[in-house]
């Protein structure tokens, strides 16, 4: 049974945030990329708003995981063991109950600067959609 | 009796008085009431009976309390009593020997009563006009630099300093807390909270939403196209689609009423993301 979910959005400012529910340190966002991370926050950045939607999927690596390398592949602190994917204006978009203190994290995107295809695969148990 | 008051006072004055009480409280000498020994104007002249300075000069004319003697002394010639005139002329600047006596022995304390004492900042201080109109001046500077800051940063505080006690203590305070909020909004302008330092032309938003129709994208590229992203200034918006990111100012989540559209760029739009979150927790 799948327990990977989506959602098809535009969200604020191009951005979304791939974090715990609190204590995230934000990175600092450079120009030419579509990915920034700290140990505690992912920023990756989406299809302009204005241009149109983008789908985000958020499951266990072993069920969304692509063959081809992920633009992203790093662990991430999650001390209330749960990733979310939320937006600037703090809306929580999709979320997920991770085992343990530290989740790995692999994100793969369709385009270098302005994906509108995002998968998020994480080590998991349970999943739900917002 | 008295001497156990006195003691039992004492003691009580030291567990409840903190030391500097004394900053706190009104200077006797603010105290100016009515005294029947103050002088007045003699009879006989216009302004006969009206309160004086006490400044007398030889020939015994006394002018009103805080009367400038050469306006006076205009004001009498224009209505065509030159002598009289004259006599304020040589009278008013002449002091009494007790008067030049009494300037010598000036103490601190009397110089200090004609500059004036004033309640600044919850605290008695003593300070002359032109100090008063500093500390207003960058008192105002302050209050609006830190209202327009808490619009979009209402949690904002001041980073925390040590003054000394004194209204140049208080103008230095007011000045350093202006600049430290305008650096600020300058700081969040630098990463797309506020109109940037780029933003000329804009369009009065609809609302909050982001569902921006034809005529408005068309605007917001043409005005992007012209002056450039209005945080970074670039002409190029680099998104796939060439448009301008259409921002919201202030951003939506800060203060989603009496917004403006201005054109910025994807870099600084997702920069803008990054500083809004900082700013809202």
């Amino acid at each position: 049974m799948s327990t990977a979910t989506s959602i098809k959005v535009a969200p604020p400012n191009c951005l979304v945030f791939v974090s715990d529910r609190v204590n995230r340190k934000v990175p600092e966002i450079t120009r030419g990329s579509s990915l920034w991370a700290t140990s505690s926050c992912i920023l990756i950045g989406c299809l302009a708003f204005m241009d149109g939607e983008t789908e985000i999927v958020l499951g266990d690596v072993d069920e969304v995981g692509k063959s081809e390398p992920p633009a992203l592949d790093r662990e991430l602190e999650t001390p209330f063991r749960t990733v979310e994917v939320s937006t600037s204006e703090g809306d929580v978009l999709l979320r997920r109950s991770v085992a343990g203190v530290r989740t790995h994290i692999r994100v793969w995107t369709n385009h270098p600067t302005e994906p509108d295809k995002i998968v998020i695969g994480v080590r998991s148990k349970m999943s739900e959609g917002i | 009796m008295n001497q156990f008051h006195s003691a039992w006072l004492a003691r009580e004055q030291r567990r409840w008085l903190r030391l500097d009480h004394a900053r706190f409280q009104k200077p006797r000498y603010v105290e100016r009431k009515y005294s029947p020994d103050q002088p007045r104007v003699p009879a006989g002249n216009s302004r006969g009976g009206q309160w004086t300075s006490g400044r007398t000069s030889g020939s015994g004319l006394s002018l009103p309390f805080g009367t400038d003697p050469d306006a006076f002394a205009d004001a009498v010639a224009l209505d065509g009593d030159a002598d009289f005139a004259d006599t304020i002329e040589d009278a008013s600047f002449e002091e009494t020997e007790s008067e030049a006596v009494e300037e010598e022995n000036t103490d601190l304390s009397s110089v200090r009563r004609r500059a004036g004492t004033h309640f600044v900042n919850g605290q008695w201080l003593e300070a002359t006009p032109a100090q008063l109109a500093r500390f207003e001046v960058a008192n105002a500077r302050a209050q609006e630099a830190i209202g327009r800051l808490r619009e979009v940063e209402p949690n904002w505080r001041p980073v925390p300093s040590v003054y000394g006690t004194g209204i140049e203590s208080e103008i230095n305070r007011a000045n350093n807390l202006a600049f430290e909020a305008q650096a600020r909004i300058t700081e969040l302008g630098r990463v797309g909270i506020g109109p940037g330092s780029f933003a000329e032309e804009s369009l009065p938003a609809r609302g909050p939403e982001r569902d921006f129709v034809m005529w408005e994208r068309r605007e917001i590229n043409r005005i992007g196209t012209s002056t450039g992203c209005h945080t970074c200034g670039t002409f190029d918006p680099g998104t796939r689609s060439g448009n301008f990111v259409i921002d919201h100012q202030l951003p939506t989540a800060l203060q989603p009423l009496g917004q403006r559209l201005y054109p910025q760029c994807l870099t600084c739009s997702q920069r803008q993301g990054g500083a809004v979150h900082g700013v809202r927790r």
